[in-house]
């Protein structure tokens, strides 16, 4: 699923959408790791290796 | 197939917007006769969409300046400050700021927008950690992706979340920057500054504030947000701009950590762009020296601000957290408020229109700025056409607040006695403020 056609999110909501997530998960997602961020698995990867990175 | 098909969908609302009557984007005065007199279509029009704090930009000492600077130094300094050398007006401006900010170091930017880029992306580098607030201006947002700093958001003036994310990098090498805003450009409102610097202290950050909106309308002597929060000594950097209350273009650094002199041959947006020329460099200097002498500017743009907050809150708009110089309407129908728009420019009253996405939280906000240059029959103008407006467009309940309110005579009474003690011969201040 694209995260930005499919569930209709603009560039703002994008970044809203990574703070929720930051306060979700506790670590911190700067937002050039969300710009390579298209899907969903892209996001599971990134949140994945930014929490064992942690 | 074309490579400007891209921007169709843009396109496309752009369109449907000016299907409706209205252009927001192409207004093109006819003529500006004064800060806060121009001509649209022809027509005699009160300026509520500037940002002419405090009504400079016709003042008769900075514009003799500027014309004398021309006739001396010439149109233009064909090149860069670092390439192909500064002149001495570039020195003096410097150091009129450093001195009026009480900081050793300045370095003066041909936009304030390229003030930013410059700072915040040549002082955080990739192994640093930029942490902006999520309404961060344009200029901000462009400075993070210019740089190499990972960026991270916290929450509109929200010092608590700033902790939050601040102490999840604190096991993190690199040093920290925030930045912040003193007067947010479409709201109006201040940052909680003083809560922030705590934040900063505990984490070891280093702050950067943006002063744009709030110098020269905010402090004792017009230095910002900062200096009416008395916490200069903690804020690390202050950035500004000239187009303001300066009433020019370009934009400032200040500040006092040594060795800040290095930037002027890191940071590129300073070296790779032509310097100000002579009669801009002049016409800021002057305007910065009415503005150190003259501080009943700044009383009675505080007095404006109050008087258009008061009686457009009173009329049962919804209106911005804080009544400062920036003022907004907000609307929550982009239609609506393009409608509302345009009938105020037809019947004489300029302002901005400012949509999703610039704005917070998608609504779209009808936003003025008061001039020090307005006179209080101006504000009232603009607020009895305003709620006019929005009776007719059912948009207020009928007479939340009878207009004019009672108390309006008499603050003007007050307001001009205490603001009109003139430091020049009359003719001389009138001429800016008519």
């Amino acid at each position: 699923m694209n995260i930005v056609n499919d569930l209709g999110l603009d560039s703002i909501a994008v970044m809203n959408f990574t703070m929720a997530l930051e306060d979700k998960f506790d670590i911190s997602i700067p937002l050039h790791d969300m710009a390579s961020v298209v899907t969903v698995q892209d996001l599971l990867r990134t949140i994945e290796t930014l929490r064992s990175d942690a | 197939m074309s490579i400007l098909d891209k921007f169709s969908p843009l396109a496309g609302r752009y369109d449907r917007m000016r299907d409706s009557g209205a252009d927001p984007f192409s207004i093109k005065f006819d003529d500006v006769v004064s800060s806060v007199e121009g001509v649209v279509n022809g027509k005699r029009t009160l300026l509520f969409g500037t940002n002419n704090y405090l009504g400079l930009t016709f003042d008769p000492h900075s514009v003799e300046k500027s014309v004398e600077a021309i006739r001396l130094h010439g149109t233009g300094t064909t090149g860069s400050r670092i390439a192909n050398g500064s002149y001495k007006g570039h020195e003096e401006l410097e150091a009129a700021l450093a001195d009026f900010y009480g900081r050793k170091h300045c370095m003066v930017f041909s936009t304030g927008y390229q003030a930013n880029l410059a700072m915040i992306s040549t002082l955080v580098g990739q192994n640093d950690h930029l942490i902006i607030d999520a309404d961060s201006h344009a200029s901000i947002y462009d400075a993070s992706r210019l740089g190499h700093a990972p960026v991270v958001r916290f929450r509109h003036n929200n010092p608590d979340d700033l902790a939050k994310r601040l102490s999840r990098l604190k096991d993190q090498p690199g040093d920290k920057l925030i930045v912040v805003e003193g007067i947010y450009s479409m709201l109006g409102d201040t940052a909680p500054l003083k809560e922030f610097v705590d934040v900063k202290r505990e984490f070891g950050a280093y702050l950067m504030i943006d002063e744009a909106h709030s110098m020269g309308v905010l402090g004792e002597t017009g230095r910002g947000l900062a200096e009416r929060e008395g916490v200069e000594e903690d804020v690390d950097f202050v950035v500004g701009t000239f187009s303001k209350s300066l009433a020019s273009v370009g934009g400032f650094c200040v500040s006092s950590l040594p060795g800040f002199e290095i930037l002027r041959i890191a940071a590129r947006p300073y070296m790779f762009t032509a310097s100000l020329p002579p009669a801009i460099i002049a016409s800021t200097t002057a305007a910065l020296e009415t503005m150190r002498s003259e501080p009943q500017r700044r009383a009675k743009l505080t007095a404006n601000a109050r008087r258009f907050y008061n009686g457009l809150k009173g009329a049962g708009f919804t209106v911005g957290p804080e009544a400062n110089p920036i003022v907004a309407v907000i609307l929550n129908e982009v239609d609506v408020a393009v409608a509302f728009w345009k009938r105020l420019v037809d019947e004489g009253m300029y302002l901005n229109l400012a949509l999703p996405p610039a704005t917070p939280s998608h609504q779209a906000f009808l936003r003025s700025s008061v001039s020090a240059a307005h006179e209080p029959e101006h504000i009232d103008f603009a607020i009895e056409l305003m709620t006019r407006v929005g009776r007719e467009f059912g948009l207020l309940p009928e007479n939340v607040h009878p207009f004019p309110p009672r108390q309006v005579t008499a603050e003007r009474l007050s307001a001009r006695a205490a603001t009109m003690p003139a430091r020049r011969p009359a003719a001389d201040v009138g001429a800016g403020m008519a």
